[in-house]
């Protein structure tokens, strides 16, 4: 069975090169705008991702307005979280996110890759 | 020339009021003088400004030198206050110089009265020059302080700035990167797979993007510094108002699509203006871009028409608008309208429109209510140059 990535990013392309590369790694790609669609696609199936990737400046929801969603909902809480950010928050507030683990942008796909891979074992 | 002298005499006695002035006209005065012994003729005389002393006498029938005195405090003004009185008693006169006589002299005893009166213009004026001074000093304070605090603010704005600016760079740069990374990786002869030329050629399309993107940012970043300098130049030709606006919302096809944004327009056919294509093409690709990154999600009506001299276009959305306090910062440089929520972007977009907009002698504006949506109109001169008004 294919594991499922949850891939959270406001910017299409990003979104789109990262979802090629899960993709060709063998990863079932799950795909949201941003936090708010995040948590309407979670609320939505049955089928719960394995993982997330989040990005943290959104529209509408950001990352850390997701990350408190999911840390406050028993169904979800659970699921590992990578965080893709470029940088720019303290890292008190990063602290706060109590992410499985953070990747700074420009993010390196072998390191994507590796860091979830380390989750899912 | 004699030195001028305008006393102020609270005296009941002509008599000796004369014989005051005589002696201050023999110390070589010319002396304009107003004699008066009640209070309201008092008030009344020091709202005429240039009086230099108060002489008074301390017993009048309707006044006293106490009050008198008092008078002269509540007018505000500093003039030396001169009791000269025949009847004072020591008592009496050192009370009033601890409420703020000058001094006092004994009429029977007037020889003092001149070096008296001169000693307390100097002194009096040496008040009014340090004042003035630390008037001048508290105010340069003030001026330096407002400054500082200017300077900081503009100092934040710049770093809050390059923070935003870094990280806008930093998103077409990953994917630039990341898609650099998978096309190594198609070829990587070890893993035996040749790559696939659709995937190839979609990769490079995408980096293509990206590295106009960055363009672009950089673009707006030196945009903002030529309307800085006044530099930025202008190439005007005729356009046709709707074809550069069905390019522009061409190109945004897919980001439309992706941020679930659908388009109404209403585009007059034959807008004709003399207007800087490129810049023009700018300022709608801001509203709409503004449009998709504020109000996904939503309906985005772009309208052109009219009338004799004039163009009209408007773009609007029904995002969550603009909050009042918002409006009027919207067109300065490095704002966003929503800074909370994450909104990214330069915040040099609308900036940047006002600025084409000006230069081509029309104007721009925001309606906005919060939650229903948010209206930018333009109005343009077909003769696209400053000094024609609607």
């Amino acid at each position: 069975m294919k594991e499922r990535i949850l891939v959270v990013e406001d910017d299409a392309d990003i979104l789109e090169v990262v979802t090629q590369l899960l993709e060709l790694e063998g990863f079932e790609v799950l795909k949201a705008g941003n936090g708010q669609v995040a948590i309407d696609l979670l609320e939505k199936t049955e089928l719960l991702p394995h993982l997330i990737l989040l990005d943290l400046m959104m529209p509408v929801k950001d990352g850390f307005e997701f990350r408190k969603y999911q840390m406050n909902h028993p169904r979800i809480s659970s699921i590992p979280v990578v965080v893709m950010t470029a940088e720019g928050h303290h890292s008190e507030r990063k602290s706060l996110l109590k992410a499985n683990a953070i990747l700074k942008k420009p993010i390196d796909i072998d390191e994507l890759v590796g860091f979830i891979r380390k989750q899912l074992t | 020339m004699n030195k001028q002298i305008r006393v102020l005499l609270v005296e009941d006695s002509k008599a000796d009021a004369e014989i005051i002035l005589r002696l201050i006209k023999k110390a070589g005065y010319e002396v304009f003088s107003q004699q008066l012994q009640t209070k309201p003729d008092l008030q009344n005389a020091l709202k005429n400004q240039g009086w230099d002393v108060v002489l008074t006498d301390y017993s009048l029938p309707q006044f006293s030198a106490e009050e008198a005195l008092e008078t002269l405090k509540q007018s505000g003004l500093d003039l030396p206050f001169i009791l000269v009185s025949g009847t004072v008693g020591e008592e009496t006169a050192v009370r009033m110089m601890k409420a703020g006589a000058n001094d006092y002299l004994l009429k029977d005893n007037l020889e003092r009265l001149c070096p008296a009166i001169e000693r307390e213009l100097g002194e009096a004026k040496s008040r009014r020059e340090r004042r003035k001074a630390e008037e001048e000093l508290s105010n340069n304070q003030k001026k330096l302080a407002i400054a500082y605090e200017e300077a900081r603010k503009a100092i934040k704005v710049r770093d809050d700035f390059l923070m935003i600016a870094s990280h806008e760079l930093k998103t077409p740069i990953t994917s630039l990167k990341m898609n650099l990374q998978m096309m190594r990786r198609g070829i990587n002869v070890e893993q035996g797979m040749p790559p696939k030329p659709e995937a190839l050629a979609k990769s490079i399309d995408t980096s293509i993007n990206q590295v106009n993107r960055l363009v672009k940012l950089i673009e707006d970043m030196m945009d903002v510094t030529r309307m800085e300098i006044g530099n930025l130049r202008f190439e005007r030709s005729s356009i046709n108002l709707k074809s550069l606006v069905q390019e522009v919302l061409d190109r945004f096809t897919n980001e439309l699509s992706f941020a679930k944004c659908s388009i109404e327009t209403n585009l007059h056919a034959e807008i004709i203006g003399n207007w800087d294509k490129t810049r023009i093409d700018q300022v709608v690709v801001n509203l709409i871009s503004n449009a998709i990154k504020y109000a996904a999600g939503s309906k985005i009506t772009v309208e052109a028409s009219k009338n004799e001299t004039h163009a009209f276009l408007s773009v609007r959305d029904n995002g969550p608008g603009i909050p009042k306090e918002k409006i009027p910062a919207v067109f300065q440089r490095y704002e966003r309208a929503n800074h909370d929520r994450n909104v990214v972007g330069l915040g040099l977009g609308l900036f940047i429109c006002r600025q084409i907009i000006e230069a081509h002698g029309g104007t721009i504006r925001v309606q906005s209510e919060e939650k229903k949506g948010a209206a930018f109109l333009i109005e343009l001169p077909l003769s696209g140059v400053p000094g024609t008004t609607a």
